[in-house]
């Protein structure tokens, strides 16, 4: 008991952190007809896969159906800014970093709210304001929503404090749930072939998802790693390097790639249909059932990829620190070249990186070109991959808590 | 992350309470007779014995202590000093202004401690008074029975004439910090239980608790010993460093306290040093010593950072401008520094054993502190050290008169105001303080006092042996003090007769420090036991605190400055742009020591878990009678360890094995067959049966007790041998992996790995020693029985 007591009490946190989350996804918006609200949104794809990623859940109107949502995008705009904001933030306190993420997560949750109800805005009940008969209905019900992304905001840094698996931990449960809707439904638009779900589809989708994870969770962890020299440390143990991840991107691109990809689509009428030469355009060019269509996504994703490659590994501050801490690669003066040799190394990875990305997230859809199922695979593997990268870290945190009091001399 | 109300701004009211009921038992105690009283102290100790706890006994030990306090001092602790132990014996950090006598104060608590026996001590961050208060403060508690000693030599004395086993069994030690530490790391490198003198840490009373735990708590107390290889390089380097221009060969950046070169300084380094390819692994070692070489030219100010005098150089602490007695730089920097300084260069050595104060003061069960500058850090004590902050209620109100800070252009003009200011208050008789930054400005200013013909002393560094005397005449007439941060603390300046009359001392501060706490501390010079005072800070746009925390349109504020070459501004700036750059560019500071204080934390809680394994493992070995099941399994993991290497040992590696290890008189053809051919499992048992064997040949005319104790010796120097190089290795592993942040690694994680990895290999080393030590030792029989035993 003893030897896992902090991972245990960490443990604790999470499972009850998440079972708070968990439960405020049940109780519905008050003040809204869930049934036809529901219908209101599923139109909506874009919205609804960018839910599934970012941890929020437009399939039920709850309280925390914007949820994480916010707060996952002002992390990475954060990283953004980091990325190329110079040394204004390294001097900022961790209080007025934590008022900036705050912020940003505010500002978004208050439009997204504000987008759901609009979509729902049909199916709201009229509410008065007490004592008034003025209908405040619409500002209360993104009151609420805005509380909630924020509520789970805090819910999600008090898991990175003090429990496991930092912040993400609140994405995967829905990550995880939405894993047979994506197979099942794919891209869940009006194009799309369901999945018929027998034993042998069913199974093959188990192996394959399977072997995929191991392999997401091997090419994960594979790094090139530039040896460097520090001459404030004693020659013994000078075997200290620089790692460069593969993947630098992690599973991000396909958090994004889907939900950006099909933002234009929205302007056409999903019901009517194409009308102008424009709306035919984007049918065709926004498409994951055409050529064109397919290209474009391919390009989504490798933009993607090197975007969130940089932001990750945000090489001009490497080679700053670097040059700081008097270290050098070696045969590499410090600064401009080896932020040249950084970045070069950076690119090299990820145009390999690239050929992993369109595999799992291309080579799905041009199957599908022949066998329309097919398709469902590129969310279903994306899915996959996204997991692969956060149970990494997780797992490496585990590991680290349970190992850490554990020594004995005397075997 | 939560944020708590830490700070109660109030005296809860159930220490008044308490404190009534001390009060009510003063006439019971009064009327004692001495032996009466003395008595007492028996009579707590049956008590406890009996198992009453220390707190059922704290209202009468407090009264006893006072009265006792009375009788041999002729001081009678006030009703606040009586608030103020009964918050320390809580465990928290009482907050008293300076000058309200927390050194009587800590009597009480210390005494009630004392009762249960040894363990308990009072740890200043400061010899001289851990000292005197021992001699003085003393006299109460062994007048009452107890026993009470100097953890510390006496000033000049050597820490090695010390009597360890008396001072360790005394009830009550007062000592420094730097002491215990070292003295626990020194118990820890005992050969045997008799060699120990520790007798466990039941409680420990901090006085001036934020100097002890804040100031200090960045740098880790570190033994050092066993030399490493000695370099020549770095004359050269220090030669090739002179040569280098600022900003075409290298750049500083904007704070300097980090300097690199440019490429075009590395070509003219080789054009210079006639070779190639200097940043290739070639060359590592001549590179590593040019930058060493580099940062103490351009980050190490002499007579600010460091004084050069007959001993070499000694590190100056910034927050208290003392000598740091045995510190040094790491990783050959303070070579490079002895090059730059041309004194002789000593030898790198290795680090032995280290821990951090943070670590050495979480092993008391009960902890507690006063101080009187702690409510603008009470929340990093109550994080890391769980102890809250009370503040207690001051005797008499402080009659003390701060003044805002007058902020100059330039050094220039703030100098010069400050001397006029200093021969205002001369000219009237009234006694001056005048702090400043560093060793080289309190020399400057004494200069430009003595072109004015003001006599004064000069307390610094330097000066320190004669600090006790500066500090006396200090508060008398007439007198000006010139001194740098040192004054700051512990040092109580009583005022002369007349200077009450003249509005007290006078407390000029040239510059404002990095933490507002130590600039506070110096305004409480001034105006101690509602004695009037008046303190004012004079600072300038061109102090360090705003060169390295200052916002950036400052320093081009400067620039624009010394470009127009405007006449110096006549008189201080209140311009509002200005006005809160001070407190701003301290916030800074605070905040980046903080940061790395709590990093410091955290490494040092994977090294804390391992040295207490290694720590509980020397117990283990020193007490248990029958060392055997040690010894198998010693044995097992030095086969396993040869087999791990050596999978599947050819005849002739598997024999250079034995003959190395295990009995170097040994016939190879008598016992590994020609025919041999490797395989593990069978390996492994030969092997141990080989090692069993060995050791019964060596014990054949050895007694028992002799055997233990030499198996014993055997383990324990292996053991201190591998746990040596692990403790270098963690704190140079540390560095390592604060650079992988990079490809999402987490850096404190990274280590943890790192440090069980070299944990692994720790134990193979330790265990293939230890087999060498048992098997390979060679015994001389003398004559009366002993036997000397050269190791391997």
């Amino acid at each position: 008991m003893h030897r896992y007591r902090e991972f245990l009490t960490s443990l604790g946190w999470t499972v009850l952190i998440l079972a708070v989350f968990v439960t405020g996804q049940t109780i519905p918006l008050p003040n809204l007809d869930v049934s036809t609200a529901q219908d209101a949104i599923s139109h909506v794809t874009f919205l609804r896969l960018f839910a599934n990623v970012t941890g929020s859940d437009f399939s039920n109107q709850t309280l925390f159906s914007v949820g994480m949502g916010p707060f996952m995008s002002a992390m990475i705009i954060w990283q953004a800014v980091q990325a190329v904001g110079d040394e204004a933030i390294s001097h900022l306190s961790p209080h007025q970093v934590s008022l900036g993420k705050y912020g940003i997560t505010l500002v978004l949750a208050i439009a997204q709210s504000f987008q759901v109800v609009y979509l729902v805005r049909g199916s709201l009940d009229t509410f008065y304001f007490p004592g008034t008969q003025i209908n405040i209905v619409f500002i209360s019900t993104i009151i609420i929503l805005v509380a909630g992304a924020m509520f789970v905001a805090w819910l999600a840094n008090l898991n990175a404090a003090i429990g496991i698996g930092s912040s993400v931990a609140l994405i995967i449960p829905g990550i995880v749930r939405g894993i047979p809707g994506n197979l099942i439904n794919g891209f869940g638009d009006t194009e799309d072939v369901p999945l018929k779900i027998t034993a042998t589809t069913l199974t093959a989708a188990i192996i394959i998802g399977a072997i995929f994870l191991v392999l997401s969770v091997i090419t994960n962890a594979a790094e090139l790693r530039l040896p460097i020299e520090r001459p404030m440390l004693d020659q013994e143990h000078s075997d200290s390097y620089l790692p460069i991840k593969v993947l630098t991107s992690a599973g991000m691109p396909f958090m994004f790639s889907s939900s950006l990809f099909m933002l234009p689509r929205y302007f056409v009428n999903q019901t009517v249909g194409p009308t102008t030469p424009l709306q035919h355009a984007i049918v065709t060019w926004f498409s994951y059932r055409t050529p064109q269509g397919i290209l474009v996504y391919a390009l989504v994703l490798i933009l993607l990829n090197y975007a969130f490659g940089y932001i990750n590994l945000q090489p001009s501050r490497q080679a700053k620190t670097l040059r700081e801490s008097d270290d050098y690669l070696i045969g590499v003066p410090a600064g401009d070249a080896t932020e040249a040799v950084i970045m070069h190394h950076f690119n090299l990875l990820t145009f390999i990186s690239n050929f992993l990305i369109l595999l799992v997230g291309v080579g799905p859809l041009i199957v599908g070109l022949w066998y329309p199922a097919a398709v469902n695979y590129s969310l279903y593997l994306g899915s996959v991959l996204i997991l692969a990268g956060m149970v990494g870290g997780v797992a490496d945190q585990i590991k680290g808590l349970i190992n850490k009091n554990r020594y004995q001399i005397f075997d | 992350m939560v944020n708590m109300a830490l700070k109660s701004e109030h005296t809860p009211q159930r220490y008044f309470r308490q404190m009534k009921a001390v009060t009510a038992l003063a006439p019971k105690y009064r009327a004692m007779s001495d032996d009466q009283l003395k008595a007492q102290t028996a009579h707590f100790r049956q008590q406890l014995a009996a198992g009453q706890s220390l707190n059922t006994l704290k209202i009468p030990a407090f009264a006893v202590a006072r009265e006792a306090d009375r009788r041999v001092l002729g001081l009678f602790p006030f009703d606040v000093q009586v608030i103020g132990a009964l918050v320390m014996q809580d465990g928290n950090v009482a907050e008293m202004k300076t000058g309200e006598g927390k050194t009587l104060t800590a009597t009480l608590p210390m005494y009630l401690n004392g009762l249960t026996g040894s363990g308990n001590f009072l740890v200043t961050a400061n010899e001289y008074l851990a000292y005197r208060d021992a001699k003085k403060m003393g006299k109460v508690y062994r007048w009452l029975g107890l026993t009470a000693v100097a953890g510390v030599p006496p000033t000049g004395g050597d820490p090695h004439d010390r009597d360890l086993q008396r001072i360790y069994k005394a009830d009550i030690v007062y000592t420094t910090n730097s002491t215990l530490g070292f003295d626990y790391l020194m118990d820890n490198l005992a050969g045997t239980t008799q060699d120990r003198f520790l007798q466990g840490f039941h409680f420990a009373l901090l006085d001036e608790i934020d100097a002890v735990l804040l100031d200090s708590a960045q740098m880790p107390l570190i033994i050092s010993g066993a030399p490493r290889v000695r370099s020549n390089l770095f004359g050269i380097a220090d030669q090739v460093i002179r040569l280098l221009k600022l900003d075409v060969d290298f750049e500083r950046s904007s704070d300097h306290k980090k300097v690199w070169f440019t490429p075009a300084g590395i070509t003219h380094m080789s054009e210079y040093l006639g070779l190639t390819g200097l940043l290739t692994e070639k060359h590592r070692t001549l590179y590593q010593h040019l930058v060493l070489a580099l940062k103490a030219h351009q980050t190490l100010t002499r007579d600010r950072d460091y004084v050069v005098d007959d001993d070499g150089i000694s590190l100056l602490d910034l927050s208290n401008g003392r000598k740091l007695a045995g510190m040094k730089l790491e990783a050959g920097l303070h070579q490079a520094l002895e090059a730059k300084e041309q004194v002789p260069v000593s030898t790198q050595t290795r680090t032995m054993a280290s821990i951090t104060f943070q670590n050495l003061f979480r092993m008391f069960s009960h902890l507690s502190g006063m101080t009187g500058t702690a409510m603008t850090d009470a929340a990093e004590l109550q994080e890391t050290y769980r102890l809250s902050v009370i503040p207690v209620p001051t005797n008499k109100p402080s009659q003390r008169i701060d003044r805002p800070d007058q902020l100059f252009m330039t050094t220039d003009t703030k100098l010069e105001h400050a001397v006029a200011l200093v021969k205002q208050a001369h000219d009237k008789g009234r006694p001056v303080l005048i702090e400043t930054g560093s060793v080289s400005l309190s020399n400057l200013f004494s200069r430009i006092l003595l072109r004015d013909e003001i006599p004064h002393n000069l307390l610094n560094a330097r000066s320190a042996a004669k600090e006790a005397l500066i500090v006396k005449e200090a508060g008398q007439l007439g007198a000006v003090t010139v001194a740098t941060s040192m004054a700051g603390r512990g040092t109580d300046i009583s005022l002369g007769p007349g200077v009450k009359e003249l509005g007290g001392l006078l407390v000029v501060g040239t510059e404002r420090m990095n933490s507002a706490r130590v600039d506070n501390q110096l305004r409480g010079r001034s105006g101690r036991q509602g004695a009037p005072g008046e303190t004012i800070f004079l600072v300038s746009i061109e102090d360090s605190i705003l060169l390295e925390h200052g916002p950036k349109w400052l320093r081009k504020y400067r620039r624009q400055l010394a470009k127009n070459e405007a006449p110096a501004h006549p008189s201080w700036i209140t311009r509002h742009r200005f006005k809160h750059l001070i407190t701003q560019a301290q916030h800074n500071a605070e905040r980046e020591d903080r940061q790395s204080r709590n990093q410091t934390l955290q490494y040092a809680e994977i090294m804390r878990v391992q040295r207490d394994t290694i720590y509980a493992t020397r117990q283990t070995i020193m007490t248990q009678p029958d060392l055997t099941p040690l010894l198998t399994s010693v044995f097992k993991m030095a086969t396993n360890a040869f087999l791990r290497d050596h999978p599947e040992p050819t005849r002739n590696v598997l024999a250079d094995y034995v003959l190395n290890t295990i009995d170097n008189q040994l016939v190879i053809a008598d016992v590994i067959d020609q025919q041999w051919t490797p395989q593990s499992q069978q390996t492994a048992k030969f092997l141990r049966r080989l090692m069993v064997d060995q050791l019964q040949k060596k014990f054949k005319n050895i007694n028992e007790d002799q055997q233990v104790y030499f198996e014993r010796m055997c383990l324990l120097k292996s053991l201190d041998n591998a746990w040596i190089d692990q403790v270098d290795m963690l704190q140079q592993l540390r560095q390592i992996a604060t650079n992988r942040s990079t490809a999402q690694h987490d850096p404190l994680l990274e280590y943890l790995k790192d440090g069980r990895r070299s944990f692994a290999n720790m134990k193979r080393a330790f265990a293939h020693q230890a087999v060498q030590n048992l098997l390979l030792s060679e015994f001389n029989f003398k004559a009366d029985g002993t036997i000397d035993v050269t190791y391997p």
